[in-house]
């Protein structure tokens, strides 16, 4: 299959702060929820990304992450002991993830869909199958590593590609060793030429489409540890959806690996 | 629900009579994350099943149907085989014709008793899963259960009669390069064809 090269915006990820709430007296009764002053996302513009890392201090290491209307914490810990029975001896680790949804998290709807996105088990074995293959799990014999997420506010059906992108973060943060790292991109496939990258609910809801992809993708591997893939699609759509994914995915790799290098460079400056 | 929908309940469940690992909590793991896929698969694909024939009385009375899939034994490629099971099952369902009898202001359904008179279900828009193993450098179709165990990534692809995708879906810290995940798919694809024919015979 041939890769299209898309010039995805990389401007539209950088965000120095995290998303600021209104000020209550901006409130107007009159004035609508939604925001009327968010601009009109062109197909291949991304959600704004920003991410702090040790932002739990108890924990070994830990991510905040808000990407569009996801707001995740992550905390990672361990190596611990295997809670797994005493008498199992295994010679690779484990990986546990455990999330839990705030009530608050997002708005209360009957809409399966919603529902179905939001489960929270299916969440915990998706990040736990595509982050496995990242971490060096060889390399922690007879321990655990457990990741829990907590998710603040969701508003889009890319919450697991953010939930894994902040669960790697919070992975480097605990110095666990890895082969790589994992970023997801989703994307909603109108036809073979026309893809929309990081769709939100109401554009899912919204929009007619085909379908729509999730990938995690490992770049230095160049391995697909995860794809989850909805709707009715040939072969040529998802071809096209599967090269748009992977694109975003390695502009999202480059934007976070030049981040942390200048974390990393801030902190050895303070000391 | 749309007031002019029925709707469709799906469970999978793993009987601990498949063994002694099955039972408790892995055997709920597995029934879980196969109901999560089939309430998935249903939901997001426009035409896979038309709710609108569960219609009796719209707005007020709709057919629900729950579809519970119980597991006897493990052979390996499950998950296929829920898909199969599932479709032959929701094609062997008769439900009985009903007549609106409007008796005053509220309209009333009569069900006759004809056991001839029957609805069948269309089933033609549901999809069958095909399950792909990674072993080494090869992609594996319809594993047993010591395949699986060997196999290092699996990806379940669901794939309708007219040779569309309607869902791809992998397990078990799955590793495959872009280009395995697509040769996997089209081979997904040629394989459910086969499986259709065989159907129709």
């Amino acid at each position: 299959f041939n890769k299209t090269k898309q010039s995805l915006r990389m401007h539209t990820f950088y965000t120095t702060k995290p998303e600021q709430t209104h000020s209550w007296h901006s409130f107007d009764i009159n004035s609508s929820h939604k925001s009327d002053t968010a601009p009109v996302r062109s197909d291949t513009d991304f959600r704004p990304v920003f991410f702090q890392l040790s932002a739990v201090s108890n924990a070994r290491g830990s991510c905040y992450l808000e990407w569009g209307g996801n707001k995740i914490l992550c905390s990672v810990f361990g190596p611990r002991e295997s809670t797994l029975r005493r008498d199992e001896f295994s010679i690779k680790g484990r990986l546990v993830c455990e999330v839990s949804l705030c009530p608050f998290s997002s708005l209360h709807s009957s809409n399966k869909r919603r529902q179905l996105s939001l489960d929270t088990e299916r969440l915990s074995s998706l990040l736990v199958s595509s982050l496995e293959s990242s971490v060096c799990i060889d390399k922690y014999p007879k321990s655990q590593i457990e990741v829990c997420l907590l998710i603040i506010q969701t508003e889009s059906w890319s919450l697991p590609t953010a939930a894994v992108l902040s669960a790697t973060l919070a992975l480097i943060d605990a110095r666990i060793e890895m082969w790589d790292m994992t970023v997801g991109c989703s994307c909603l496939i109108r036809s073979e030429n026309s893809v929309k990258m990081d769709p939100t609910w109401d554009e899912v809801e919204e929009g007619e489409y085909l379908g729509l992809l999730s990938i995690f993708y490992q770049p230095s591997l160049n391995v697909v540890s995860g794809v989850e893939c909805e709707g009715e699609l040939t072969q040529l759509q998802l071809i096209k959806g599967m090269d748009s994914c992977i694109e975003g995915c390695l502009q999202l790799h480059k934007y976070v690996e030049t981040k942390l290098k200048e974390i990393i460079l801030k902190s050895r400056e303070k000391k | 629900p749309r007031p002019e929908e029925g709707q469709l309940e799906f469970s999978v469940e793993c009987s601990p009579v498949v063994g002694p690992g099955f039972e408790g909590q892995s055997g709920e793991f597995i029934g879980l994350g196969l109901t999560h896929m089939i309430k998935k698969i249903f939901l997001t694909s426009p035409n896979t099943f038309n709710l609108k024939s569960l219609c009796v009385l719209s707005g007020r009375q709709n057919w629900c149907l729950y579809v519970d899939t119980l597991i006897l034994q493990m052979g390996g490629n499950l998950a296929d085989m829920v898909m199969l099971a599932v479709r032959a099952a929701l094609e062997n369902t008769r439900l009985p014709k009903t007549v609106v009898v409007e008796e005053g202001e509220v309209p009333e359904i009569e069900i006759s008793d004809d056991p001839t008179s029957l609805i069948q279900l269309d089933t033609s828009g549901i999809p069958l899963c095909v399950t792909l193993h990674k072993l080494g450098s090869k992609v594996l179709v319809d594993a047993r259960r010591h395949e699986e165990t060997c196999s290092r990534a699996s990806m379940h692809v669901a794939v309708n009669q007219t040779g569309k995708v309607c869902g791809i879906h992998t397990s078990h810290g799955g590793n495959f390069t872009p280009k395995q995940v697509l040769s996997g798919v089209e081979t997904a694809v040629t394989q459910s064809g086969v499986m259709f024919d065989s159907l129709r015979e």
